[in-house]
């Protein structure tokens, strides 16, 4: 696509994003609008850990501390939302900054196995520790809508600005770190981190570095979704969450800054689009991974790439035999 | 004609690791591929072993191609390739090692035999055939690999630096085993970059540098050659 | 604790021990072999309980030949998802964990939509309970630690003295070296998948008569396998005997003495202590 032919397609979206409150007014798609917005805040925050090779499959533990900790302190200590999403995200930029220390320095093996668990602990502690605190297995309900100067979030609009501002940063801020020369010292750590500490990378510096970042976005995805929906228990932070969310990143496209926000669009939107998937759900993207893995390894984002291959090869066969024949 | 290699290319990716490489290797004979580090020979090797599938060009076995068969087919027809740093299985004993060698084999009394066989012509090997293999010396390793090869009942063996790292005392003892199986009749492909012992067992010698057969012939004649020591230097 | 309570709990948690060491071994067998972790092993114990649950339960098979065809059955799945997916992947160990991953909720959620999300449960094929002294188990639960130690003593000594074994062995310590003996590394990959998976599909019949079957009980049981190969050791079979053990009688205690959320904790508590202070467990490699 011709510099001109995307930047007319960025205007386009910017106009269709910041209007969409207008054109889409049923309840349902709006409802799949913010999902779709805030998976992709998740996947975002994934992607950026995964750029330093590190393959952590407790994300939805992250996101559940964001949402925890937010409820808490809005509806215990009569925060205001705005402080609480902050605290959400910054509390879990801590957890994941001393769990960071302690595992980062393991083998990714290793590193991935205790994500996994402490994810699990996380789940079971939010469960089952502390009801009076965690709300036990029901959770915690009458979670408050955000508000701003004494406007009350009561409908969707201003949630879906929020989140719509929230994505745009996470996007901005992920993809300005993956152009700096922090962002080069991330993938240099992913294809051969002891070559890169051989130069003199600290590599658990910057690997913990991802790992923050990544985790505070989580928590603020967290924190929105709590507040959004009004009502967290620790049924909505189960392992699957984290397995999804790693899907929408390779599905997506792993390589690419665009591929985790394709994954979670195209799945969000195949889940729940159709109202029809339900149980099928986990096979859909199950298999969806399956396929991705064996076959375009590369995502989605790498399909266009992929379809113009045949057609180069065909050009370039042609303009030989053209040549041949002279 | 036991072997013979014609215009053999291979590639890893674009690059060319062997560009049109010819040999040949007649029954009872040892010949030397000598180069520099880079020059290609292990690529040989892993190209006649299997281990690589070429990009153009033929592999013959006693008139069989063998171009694109599977390591396991060309172990089974009698070619036994003992690769660069010995590549032993640490964590198995040296006896264990051995009956791998023998892994294709279904001749219980032919492989007890054999065993006996390898234990008398390396004593030490016996003495702590119950030792994990990571625990021996290089020259003890070197000699475990040469058994576990000599295990498979091969017609032609290709040595990958079978002298590499090992003391000059060592590199002698290894010459002596490497021309005393020639002796019991099995031909061998001997890849060095040591040239005075590599020429010294064979009767038939290649030169290779970055990727071509630069200079054939016999190994006294090349010693005495100036290419020899461009080729060798890689100039 | 009276001393019949103690012996009591001990001969729960040495049942449950023998199941974590079944799945543990299957799972250790994979991960020497292919060098890693597969998370989609409990779907396989989930799937071999259900093979179990509908020839024994539902169509009324002996239970042992049900046993045994759930074995064969989901060894053949393993072997099949070994030689066609992970093996595509060769040796992007990233990418092959990915795919685990994937094909776990995969077959969790396709047991979901074949099997129903309901709680289902089978008789015991044993009427009675076995007493010794101030033990009593039923005798289902019993026959568990026989079935278990003969299962991965079969295993052990396949590894150690059979032609095969020494090829897995072979193809865990040097696969290149191994395709020069002649040995065919997809094959011998594809075979430690399948007896790994056969393990885990023999654990999972062997579960069935005891507790109620849900396509979701793989995962509660993977989280098990991981704390005992973490303490085990990750490609070790001894360690596995030796981190069951730990892992089921600990449990066990903590259950008696506290609750089953306290002791869930503790194990998770177990493998993130010992990842972190020695990844390597108990007796490191092979």
């Amino acid at each position: 696509m011709s510099r001109s032919g995307k930047a007319i397609g960025l205007v386009i979206l910017i106009l269709v994003l910041g209007v969409l409150p207008w054109i889409v007014r049923d309840g349902f798609y709006r409802h799949l609008v913010i999902t779709t917005l805030i998976n992709i805040t998740l996947a975002m925050s994934l992607w950026l850990i995964l750029r330093t090779g590190q393959l952590s499959i407790g994300h939805v533990a992250l996101m559940a501390i964001g949402a925890y900790t937010s409820t808490l302190l809005t509806m215990r200590l009569d925060l205001s939302f705005w402080l609480g999403l902050l605290a959400g995200g910054l509390m879990s930029a801590a957890v994941a900054l001393v769990i960071g220390y302690l595992t980062l320095r393991l083998k990714g093996l290793y590193f991935s196995l205790v994500t996994f668990a402490l994810a699990e602990v996380v789940r079971i502690i939010f469960n089952s520790v502390a009801p009076g605190l965690f709300g036990g297995p029901e959770g915690i309900t009458g979670i408050p809508k955000p508000s701003i100067f004494g406007y009350e979030f009561a409908s969707f609009t201003p949630f879906y600005y929020l989140i719509l501002v929230i994505v745009v940063l996470a996007i901005l801020i992920v993809a300005r770190v993956d152009r700096s020369r922090i962002g080069m010292i991330f993938s240099a750590i992913s294809q051969a981190d002891s070559l890169a500490e051989s130069v003199g990378i600290n590599i658990m510096k910057y690997k913990v570095m991802a790992f923050v970042l990544g985790s505070f976005m989580a928590g603020v995805a967290g924190s929105f979704f709590a507040h959004y929906f009004s009502y967290i228990s620790a049924e909505h932070f189960t392992f699957w969450i984290s397995v999804y969310v790693l899907i929408y990143v390779v599905v997506g496209g792993s390589a690419v800054i665009i591929g985790p926000v394709i994954g979670a669009c195209a799945l969000t939107i195949a889940s729940q689009g159709f109202r029809s998937l339900g149980d099928y759900e986990p096979v859909v993207f199950g298999a969806a991974l399956v396929l991705v893995l064996l076959f375009l390894p590369d995502g989605l984002a790498s399909l266009p790439e992929r379809l113009r291959e045949p057609a180069l090869r065909a050009t370039a066969c042609l303009k030989r035999s053209l040549a041949a024949r002279r | 004609m036991l072997l013979s290699v014609k215009n053999l290319t291979v590639k890893y990716g674009k690059a060319e690791a062997l560009r049109s490489v010819s040999l040949v290797l007649n029954e009872g004979d040892i010949i030397a591929v000598v180069g520099s580090n880079g020059a290609g020979k292990s690529t040989l090797l892993r190209s006649i072993s299997g281990l690589k599938q070429p990009a153009s060009g033929e592999v013959w076995f006693d008139n069989r191609l063998i171009s694109r068969a599977s390591p396991s087919l060309i172990v089974k027809l009698g070619i036994c390739h003992i690769p660069q740093g010995r590549r032993l299985f640490p964590y198995m004993t040296v006896e264990e090692n051995l009956l791998m060698g023998a892994y294709l084999r279904r001749d219980r009394e032919g492989i007890r035999s054999d065993l006996a066989e390898v234990y008398g012509h390396f004593p030490i090997l016996q003495t702590h055939k119950n030792r994990r293999a990571e625990t021996f010396s290089g020259g003890e390793q070197q000699m475990l690999a040469i058994g576990r090869g000599l295990m498979s009942k091969p017609r032609v063996l290709l040595m990958d630096e079978p002298s590499h790292g090992l003391s000059p005392l060592m590199v002698g003892e290894i010459s002596r085993v490497i021309a005393g199986i020639n002796k019991r009749g099995i031909s061998v492909v001997l890849v060095e970059q040591n040239i005075t012992t590599a020429f010294n067992l064979a009767t038939m010698g290649y030169v290779l540098s970055t990727g071509q057969v630069v200079l054939e012939g016999k190994p006294d004649e090349l010693l005495n050659h100036d290419e020899v020591r461009k080729a060798y230097l890689g100039t | 604790m009276s001393s019949e309570q103690l012996a009591q709990t001990l001969a729960n948690g040495l049942m449950m021990a023998m199941l974590y060491m079944l799945v543990a071994a299957g799972l250790a067998l994979i991960f020497s072999i292919m060098h890693i972790v597969n998370f989609a092993h409990g779907e396989l114990y989930m799937l071999g309980a259900f093979v179990v649950y509908y020839f024994f339960g539902q169509w009324g098979i002996n239970y042992f030949l049900a046993l045994l065809a759930s074995m064969l059955l989901i060894g053949l799945l393993g072997a099949v998802l070994e030689r066609f997916l992970f093996y595509r992947l060769q040796a992007a160990h990233l990418s092959q964990v990915i795919l685990s991953l994937g094909l776990m909720i995969l077959l969790q959620g396709a047991a979901t939509v074949a099997f129903g999300a309901d709680f289902k449960s089978v008789s015991s094929p044993f009427s009675g309970v076995w007493t010794w002294g101030g033990v009593t188990l039923a005798k289902e639960r019993l026959l568990i630690i026989p079935i278990s130690a003969c299962l991965v003593a079969l295993l052990f000594a396949l590894i150690k003295w059979t032609r095969t074994g020494r090829a897995m062995r072979a193809v865990a310590q040097d696969p290149e070296a191994a395709c020069l003996q002649g040995i065919s590394p997809v094959r011998i990959s594809a075979l430690a998948f399948g007896i790994g998976s056969s393990l885990a599909a023999a654990a999972g019949g062997l579960v069935v008569p005891l507790f109620y079957l849900t396509p979701f009980v793989g995962g509660a049981t993977i989280m098990k396998a991981f704390v005992v190969i973490a303490l085990g050791g990750m490609g070790s079979v001894t360690g596995v005997v030796a981190g069951s053990l730990i892992l089921g009688l600990v449990e066990s205690l903590v259950t008696t003495l506290v609750g089953t959320t306290e002791a869930t904790l503790a194990a998770f508590g177990v493998l993130v202590l010992v990842l972190l202070v020695r990844p390597k467990g108990l007796f490191g490699h092979e």
